[in-house]
């Protein structure tokens, strides 16, 4: 293995018994009794350094002491602080650092270091303040704040940083509220001659300055009026700090931030290569940097691209790497010195140089850096030939017509040597490529069946036969397949033979001829007797299911030949007979063996069946909704229980005060469906996201989830009392339907109380009438009866009083009749081919949006349909995008949509065509966007 | 408001580690207990960074970087020895390189030009206050002199170092202290 080589090679090895530890064979409890050295009288100082080192090693290795343990360390490390050695104390400086963990330990060294934080020996004065600071509270603090001050203005550098640094940590730990009022001696320390105190005061003024954003941008706007620090540290600290702000402050015209940018341009010339990288990748990180302010930057990039130190090599090409996303014309500008660096020695190098080179370089160069890429790919590791793989899949998504050598290049890789993750990588990217490219399927399967004749991982075998199983039987030439799968049923593990019979019995579907279903039934039939269950289960199923039994076959004779008998001398009419049947025997052998619903779905209806305790009905897996239904929970922190309500809550019950919905899938229909009176209903066909009906911190907050079924719209209101001295009884949410279309009778199920920290469901059922679908605004109003709660003693006064609150008003919306498909369609050419044109509608219409990329989000966001092909993501700086999407409008219809949106002198043209299953319902859908 | 994930960050280090050719810890300083909670999770680091190492394929003779989950990292070899010095993956890996640098360096002074395992760790002493003074124990680097860092770790001469050139250093420093007990003095008087 090249590895392993490599690593005999190049890591010098020693003999095994080359190396003797001088530690070798020491021990926790050997070393604590040599401890008691330092109670000596005479202190042996060297002794005791060599202890010191020997227990300062063990606990690097990972021993632990007891607390009792310590604590003796600690009380004999007191009696070192009388020797005036500077080594032996620097030592018990960084033996306290690393061995106190509690707080009895703490106080037995506290009088030392202090102590030692007022010696006149600087390098006592340093580490103590760094020991101290590290381990003690904050009342210490104040105690010693008068030396720690006075240290931040000290010449000696070793002990302004210790000071500095220590404040840092003080902070960043809440103890240190004093270090606010240091400003004046850290912006002293500024000023000091050493770069590194520059540097850490600088980080600290900022540390205390940072929640300010006033004092923030005056403190950089001086320091880089002033032309920055002469420490490149502190310089880096300012560009980091300029960046910021600049991609912050969105109000002010690009012409407003003009210094700032100038101070970042004027760093690309900064004598240190720190600060100049800072600078670059300052500058390529810019939320909306043009090309033209990229090109310095580049060029600094390219001047690095051509040093000795991999380093700098390395910075400069992962930073193009990264620019060569948004801007590959820039970077192309660098092609040739990229080209010497993909021999580069380092090969994270060589890769980056390789993946940026695909996405700068022109389509005729392409060839040749296959060729290149060739040479090197077998000794990377697998790690970062992924990554190729990666680049070369967007490349040939890229340039399509390359795609036979980009794909022949990938064929030879997946021969090569390579773990699962490699192999992965490559399977994936051949899907991606045949999903986008029609022409390139055949080939692409091709190199697949090679693949799987010797291929170790089980699980791309089973991916690729269930591939083939799909795709084979629609190909020219299906026959040819059958061999490689033929070959897996005879030679693999049970997993992957079982993944063989079913892609087999494909063949044997609607789609292929007489001759190819017999050939299919020989080759099964020997599956009927495998070892394996799970094979032969499945082999027998589909054998019967697909007829096959029908082809009678004979025992092997003498020869072991196998002769097939004809099920009869069949006529005309049989034959189309036979056709019909094997369609209907197909579709019922699809439909069983595969799940018709996403698995989130199934284990969520599931759940609620146990959960509501009733088997008298056997569950089905036809009730599973085919749609998406989990949605990810709500972030927190947005008002009101929006989550779901626990599983039995009533109407009206209190749910427990303010449960947080949890980070993972939830069912929003889940409340709703708990509801006794609302269950019969059924599974409603989407279920919104919940959206405020109030302001934000009034006195009832009231947010609503719409729930949407073919005969009713349910909304449900959560509802949150914020005040403390009364309680809401009675709680319904009134709707006036009358500005709406398509709906009816209006039923109100009242939440029974909502009092502080305890929200409240109401329901409100509105019955829809046919032929018309629930769109347009409706007023609601809550309405309640008041009564007053005595705030000490939590009485609730008898009488109350009836009241009511205008709410926000609600909307429905095409998107709330759209539930986004669990699987777009992969391929969205051949759905929209599918669908056909004949219900299709076209509209124009033209947008306020000031960029593509917020108009594309908005149009998914109101339309609620899912994008497909990764299309929903538009380019922030793009001036035209496609969109792409699918839905299902209610209750059933397909729906696809193409949207070409552009930018405008004044906003954003967007021109829709949407095709579906009902030209009333692409009408309606085409002209909601408006 | 406070905005306390707005923040920027200074330039830090999350670990130095030095480990021998067959990944057994030499001497190493995590700075970041959030990412590396235990002893364990810091072992499995070590193995990963030497696994990756030899993946890699040939070190050159300067501070190389890779980048591997989150982490950016600047390693070099010394004889049977491996240094690192890591940090995450949007910090300048310059900086880092520099850090791991000034470390290569200063054990080259300390150690006179001998940095193998076996030497290191028989003057353990002074490597251990060469990284503390390099970086603390929270990633902020300290110094990155290497001669600066050799006499602040304040090894005297011993018997494996006969004379660290620090003789200036410590004259100067000598008339530091007597100038700043002065100033003490008189200040406090």
């Amino acid at each position: 293995m090249a590895d392993v080589m490599g690593d005999d090679r190049l890591l010098k090895m020693k003999d095994e018994d080359g190396v003797v530890s001088p530690f070798e064979g020491i021990e926790k409890g050997s070393v604590l009794q040599d401890c008691r050295c330092f109670n000596d009288l005479q202190l042996d100082t060297q002794k005791c350094e060599a202890v010191l080192v020997r227990l300062l090693y063990l606990v690097g290795q990972g021993e632990k002491l007891s607390s009792a343990e310590a604590t003796d360390v600690f009380f004999s490390v007191t009696k070192l602080f009388q020797a005036n050695a500077p080594s032996l104390r620097r030592l018990v400086y960084l033996a306290i650092k690393e061995l106190a963990h509690t707080a009895e330990e703490v106080i037995i060294v506290t009088n030392c270091l202090t102590k030692d934080i007022n010696s006149n020996v600087d390098m006592y004065r340093a580490n103590a303040t760094r020991v101290l600071c590290k381990i003690t509270d904050a009342q210490m603090v104040q105690a010693i704040e008068r030396y720690l001050k006075q240290e931040i203005v000290d010449r000696n550098p070793v002990v302004a940083s210790a000071a500095l640094v220590s404040g840092q940590q003080l902070l960043a730990n809440n103890k240190g509220d004093v270090v606010r009022r240091w400003v004046n001696e850290i912006t002293q320390a500024l000023e000091h001659q050493s770069p590194m105190v520059q540097f850490h005061a600088l980080a600290l003024l900022y540390q205390i300055k940072q929640h300010d954003r006033l004092a923030v941008a005056k403190l950089v706007t001086a320091m880089t009026r002033g032309g920055g620090s002469r420490s490149p540290l502190a310089t880096v600290l300012l560009v980091r700090y300029a960046a910021r702000m600049m991609s912050e402050d969105t109000s002010t015209p690009p012409g407003g931030r003009r210094p700032l940018f100038d101070f970042l341009e004027s760093c690309l010339r900064h004598r240190s290569d720190i600060v100049k990288y800072e600078a670059v990748r300052a500058i390529a990180a810019l939320p909306d940097v043009t090309a033209n302010e990229l090109m310095p930057a580049v060029t600094v990039l390219r001047l690095m691209l051509t040093q000795p130190q991999a380093a700098m090599r390395y910075a400069a090409m992962r930073t193009l790497a990264s620019i060569a996303f948004t801007a590959p014309i820039v970077v192309a500008a660098c092609n040739s010195d990229m080209e010497i660096l993909i021999g580069d020695g380092n090969r994270s190098i060589a890769t980056l140089a390789v993946t940026t080179l695909m996405r700068t370089g022109s389509e005729s160069s392409l060839e040749g850096l296959l060729k290149q890429i060739g040479g090197f790919l077998a000794d990377l590791a697998d790690e970062l030939k992924v990554r190729v793989v990666e680049a070369l899949r967007e490349v040939c998504l890229k340039y399509p017509s390359k795609h036979h050598a980009l794909l022949n290049f990938l064929g030879n890789a997946l021969r090569e040597e390579g773990g699962l993750e490699f192999k992965r990588s490559i399977v994936s990217a051949y899907l991606d490529l045949m999903a986008t490219l029609p022409g390139a399927k055949e080939m692409c399967l091709g190199h697949l069946c090679e693949f799987i004749e010797d291929c170790e991982h089980s699980q791309l075998s089973t991916q690729i036969l269930h591939l083939l199983g799909r795709e084979g039987p629609h190909t020219s030439a299906p026959e040819k397949y059958i061999r490689y799968i033929y070959n897996r049923l005879i030679l693999e593990r049970p997993p992957v033979r079982a993944a063989a019979v079913s892609a087999l019995a494909r063949f044997a579907g609607s789609s292929s001829t007489p001759a190819l279903r017999r050939s299919v039934a020989v080759l099964l039939q020997q599956s009927l007797a495998d070892s394996d269950d799970e094979v032969r289960d499945r082999a027998a199923y589909l054998y019967k299911a697909l007829g096959l039994d029908q082809f009678k076959i004979a025992r092997p004779g003498v020869g072991g030949v196998i002769k097939l008998v004809s099920p009869s001398a069949n006529g005309a009419s049989t034959d189309v007979q036979d056709t019909q049947n094997v369609a209907a025997m197909t579709a019922k052998a699809e439909a069983f063996t595969s799940l018709p619903c996403p698995v989130a779905n199934l284990e969520a209806e599931l759940l609620r069946y146990i959960s509501t305790g009733d088997t008298s009905t056997t569950f089905s897996v036809d009730v599973v909704p085919k749609q998406n239904i989990m949605q990810s929970a709500e972030p927190p922190g947005s008002s009101g229980p929006g989550g779901p309500v626990s599983t039995g809550a009533r109407p009206g019950a209190a749910t427990a005060g303010g449960r947080r919905a949890e980070p993972k899938l939830v069912d929003p229909a889940a409340a709703v469906m708990a509801v006794p009176q609302l269950a019969e209903l059924g599974r409603p066909f989407k279920s919104s996201a919940s959206v405020a009906l109030t302001e934000e911190e009034v006195e009832y907050t009231v947010n609503v989830t719409k729930h949407l079924y073919p005969s009713h719209v349910v909304l449900q209101f959560d509802i949150e009392n914020t005040l403390e001295d009364n309680q809401l009884e009675n709680v319904t949410v009134a709707v006036d339907t009358s500005g709406a279309s398509g709906l009816a009778d209006v039923v109100l199920l009242p939440a029974a109380v909502a009092k502080l920290g305890s929200p409240a469901t109401a329901f409100t059922i509105i019955t829809r009438t046919d032929g018309e679908l629930p769109l347009g605004a409706m007023a609601c109003t809550l309405r309640y009866t008041v009564h007053d709660v005595d705030a000490a003693t939590g009485e609730v006064d008898e009488s109350g009083y009836e009241d009511d609150y205008q709410l926000e008003d609600l909307e429905l919306t095409i998107g709330d009749l759209m539930v986004a498909p669990a699987e777009p369609p992969a391929n969205f050419r051949a759905a929209w081919e599918a669908l056909g044109g004949d219900n299709e509608v076209a509209e124009e219409f033209s947008l306020s949006h000031d960029s593509v990329a917020t108009a594309v989000g908005e149009i998914i966001g109101y339309l609620s349909m899912a994008p497909c092909g990764g299309s929903g993501d538009a380019n922030p700086r793009a001036r035209s995008h496609v969109l792409l999407m699918a839905g299902i409008f209610a209750p059933k219809y397909e729906v696809l949509l193409r949207a070409q949106v552009t930018m405008q002198a004044d906003g954003v043209a967007l021109h829709v065509v949407v095709r579906s299953q009902d030209f009333e319902v692409s009408q309606v859908i085409a002209g909601s966007i408006a | 408001m406070k905005t306390s994930g707005n923040m920027v960050s200074q330039p830090l280090v999350k670990a130095v580690v030095v480990i021998n050719t067959k990944g057994g810890r030499v001497c190493s300083r995590f700075c970041d207990k959030a990412m590396w909670p235990d002893l364990e999770a810091e072992r499995g680091f070590e193995g990963t960074l030497l696994k990756k190492v030899q993946a890699l394929g040939e070190i050159s003779h300067g501070v190389d970087i890779m980048e591997f989950g989150g982490h950016i990292v600047a390693y070099t070899q010394c004889d049977d020895l491996l240094m690192f010095v890591t940090g995450l993956a949007s910090e300048n890996e310059l900086i880092l390189a520099e850090v791991l640098g000034s470390l290569d360096e200063s054990l080259n002074i300390l150690l006179r030009g001998l940095v193998y395992e076996e030497n290191v760790l028989l003057h353990l002493q002074g490597v251990l206050l060469v990284i503390d003074e390099l970086v603390d124990q929270e990633g902020v680097v300290m110094e990155s002199d290497p001669a600066e860092l050799v006499s602040r770790a304040g090894v005297q001469s011993n018997s494996y170092i006969d004379n660290v050139p620090m003789g200036e250093q410590t004259l100067s420093q000598a008339l530091q202290i007597a100038k700043d007990q002065i100033a003490r003095s008189i200040l406090q008087g």
